[in-house]
């Protein structure tokens, strides 16, 4: 049974006294000790996917559909019993590392504190957790460390710190919202290279937010294309590079600059639609060269292991 | 550098102590020096604070009476340590109730927001569109007048400003990405507020603190001067100032020397406000 599974989420917001979907029906699992990637350009609904497995929407947003974890559904059990998962099963990692940290507390307690408060450990025996989740951090002289403020360390420390607070209760998912873009590019490989051993170590599972397909290519089993909303391709990250089937996927790939290419740069015309003046149908269809009228009634997310939502591609 | 010695209270746990820097130690130097000789004051003082002598009213200092004596003749010196005591129990009793329960207030308001920071701040703007003489005379008319009243009507006075001041940095606060991490690792609202809110706020309500521990020493002044403090002939340092200001033009010691023993306190709690203040943010200390 897949450790996370997410069925026809359904994400509204309510704007001018309409309700409109930011995420529009999504569905997929994460397998145990598995990397799921969902990419997609900003305003996608990335995002809210991810704050949304861990409840932490804003009381404004309508959420349908269902997010089973462990056979719960996340989304109708109480605020207490979410609370009580939340760091502790599911954890998460954000995106600035240099103000996720609380300035005034000690590294030690930052690390200390979920230990307490969810496995109720001692603060002597959380401290020794501590230092042992520095050292898998890879954190040199992490006694030392364990003492020091935030602002002692660099961005790819403080991102490491996060890393090890996300881990300290042994969660069984780990969502990380783009974890590494604040960070420069080596520090950057060595951040993921860091969170694919843990994962091997720990049995953990993945999900990684981003727009940045290198992280993809690095790290991820599955990537899940986002698109205005939509979920429109799902695969595993070899057939996804190498035969991408979406329109948008594949134009989202030609738009990258590659070394071994010498020809121009590509990039998708036009916009996303607001979100208030989406297409009925597909909603990359505006922008798709290859669009027919066809594309005017909404595609289903169709194949098995190669998961396309496209008229065009539904015998793949 | 320090090692992997673990602080083990509570206290430490959420306010880091840096170490104190030479003028907090000046401040605490003379606080607990005032403190030891005001509680000291009955064997100490020279004189009984109450016993009047009509002889020798108002005089200058001389031998006998160091710092001269007042309208009644009673001694200076031994009513300034009487008073001392009495004034610091006062300041520093109400000041600590507004501390706790206007931060408190302050950071209950900006994290929640919306009508609950709404209905409170209202609250607090209605206590402080008073005068504090007219709140507290309020209180105390209200409640009657015995040292414990004089306490909770001073602290009402005060409390408005330290759920201001605790409130405008919450708000800020709770917007940073930190306290997204609190809640994404499940911790509840009381000990985001408690753990990772308070740490960041104190340091500046404790500044204040030791300012308005010096209004509150007034506060009780005013109250007095107008008979609903504490009842003379028990002295006070603020109700000397008020009794010595009907003389000010021929005797004027006779409100200077309370005066300057105010100052005092006010200086030297200002200089441990400043010394806290250090101490709580790791930034501001010399530790590397």
């Amino acid at each position: 049974m897949s450790i996370l599974s997410v069925r026809d989420l359904k994400i509204s917001f309510k704007l001018q006294g309409a309700w409109h979907p930011a995420v529009n029906g999504i569905s997929f699992d994460v397998e145990r000790n598995e990397t799921v990637c969902i990419v997609g350009e900003s305003g996608c609904g990335k995002s809210i996917t991810a704050l949304s497995i861990m409840g932490l929407l804003t009381p404004a947003a309508r959420l349908e559909g269902a997010i089973e974890y462990n056979g719960q559904n996340l989304l109708e059990i109480s605020e207490k019993d979410l609370e009580k998962i939340r760091g502790d099963k599911l954890s998460m990692i954000f995106q600035e590392p240099m103000t996720s940290l609380n300035p005034v507390l000690k590294i030690g307690q930052q690390i200390a504190e979920p230990l307490i408060f969810h496995k109720g450990l001692s603060l002597n025996d959380a401290w020794k957790e501590a230092k042992e989740l520095l050292e898998l951090v890879r954190i040199p002289d992490a006694s030392a460390r364990l003492n020091q403020y935030p602002h002692q360390l660099s961005g790819g420390m403080r991102q490491r710190v996060m890393i090890a607070i996300g881990l300290a209760c042994k969660p069984d998912i780990l969502i990380a919202d783009e974890p590494t873009t604040a960070l420069d590019v080596t520090i950057q490989a060595q951040v993921l290279a860091l969170l694919d051993e843990i994962r091997k170590e720990q049995d953990l599972s993945i999900i990684m937010i981003t727009h940045d397909l290198g992280v993809v290519a690095n790290i991820a089993d599955r990537v899940a294309v986002m698109y205005a909303g939509d979920l429109v391709e799902m695969a595993s990250v070899q057939n996804l590079f190498e035969t991408p089937t979406y329109p948008y996927t594949q134009a989202f790939l030609s738009s990258i600059p590659r070394a071994d290419r010498a020809d121009k740069l590509k990039p998708i015309r036009g916009q996303v639609p607001p979100i208030y003046d989406m297409p009925e149908g597909c909603r990359f269809s505006p922008r798709c060269d290859e669009a027919t009228e066809k594309c005017n009634q909404k595609p289903v997310l169709a194949g098995k292991m190669h998961q396309t939502r496209c008229w065009m591609r539904g015998e793949v | 550098m320090r090692t992997d010695s673990l602080n083990k209270r509570f206290f430490s746990w959420v306010f880091n102590l840096n170490p104190l820097t030479a003028l907090t130690a000046l401040g605490l130097v003379i606080f607990s020096l005032i403190l030891v000789v005001s509680l000291a004051a009955p064997i100490v003082a020279p004189y009984d604070p109450l016993e009047q002598n009509i002889l020798n009213r108002l005089q200058g200092a001389s031998s006998d009476h160091w710092l001269g004596t007042d309208v009644f003749g009673r001694d200076t010196l031994s009513r300034i340590l009487h008073g001392a005591q009495i004034s610091l129990v006062i300041g520093l009793t109400s000041t600590g109730i507004a501390l706790v329960a206007g931060t408190g207030l302050g950071i209950v308001a900006g994290y929640y927001g919306g009508w609950t920071d709404i209905v409170l701040m209202r609250l607090m703007d209605i206590l402080l569109a008073f005068p504090t003489l007219i709140t507290g005379l309020l209180i105390v008319a209200v409640l009657g007048t015995n040292p414990i009243n004089i306490v909770i009507a001073i602290a009402i006075t005060l409390l408005p400003n330290f759920a201001r001041v605790a409130r405008a940095p919450t708000i800020t606060l709770k917007e940073r990405e930190f306290i997204e991490s609190c809640r994404a690792l499940g911790y509840s609202d009381i000990r985001i507020m408690g753990v990772h809110i308070l740490p960041n706020v104190i340091g500046e309500v404790v500044v204040l603190a030791s300012l308005w521990t010096a209004s509150a020493i007034m506060i009780e002044a005013y109250l007095s001067f107008i008979g609903l403090g504490v009842a003379p002939p028990t002295p006070t340092l603020g109700g000397m100032i008020r009794q010595g200001l009907e003389n000010i033009l021929d005797t004027p010691w006779v409100t200077i020397y309370p005066g300057f023993a105010v100052m005092f306190i006010v200086l030297a709690l200002n200089l441990i406000g400043d010394g806290v203040r250090d101490a709580i943010d790791p930034k501001a200390g010399g530790r590397s």
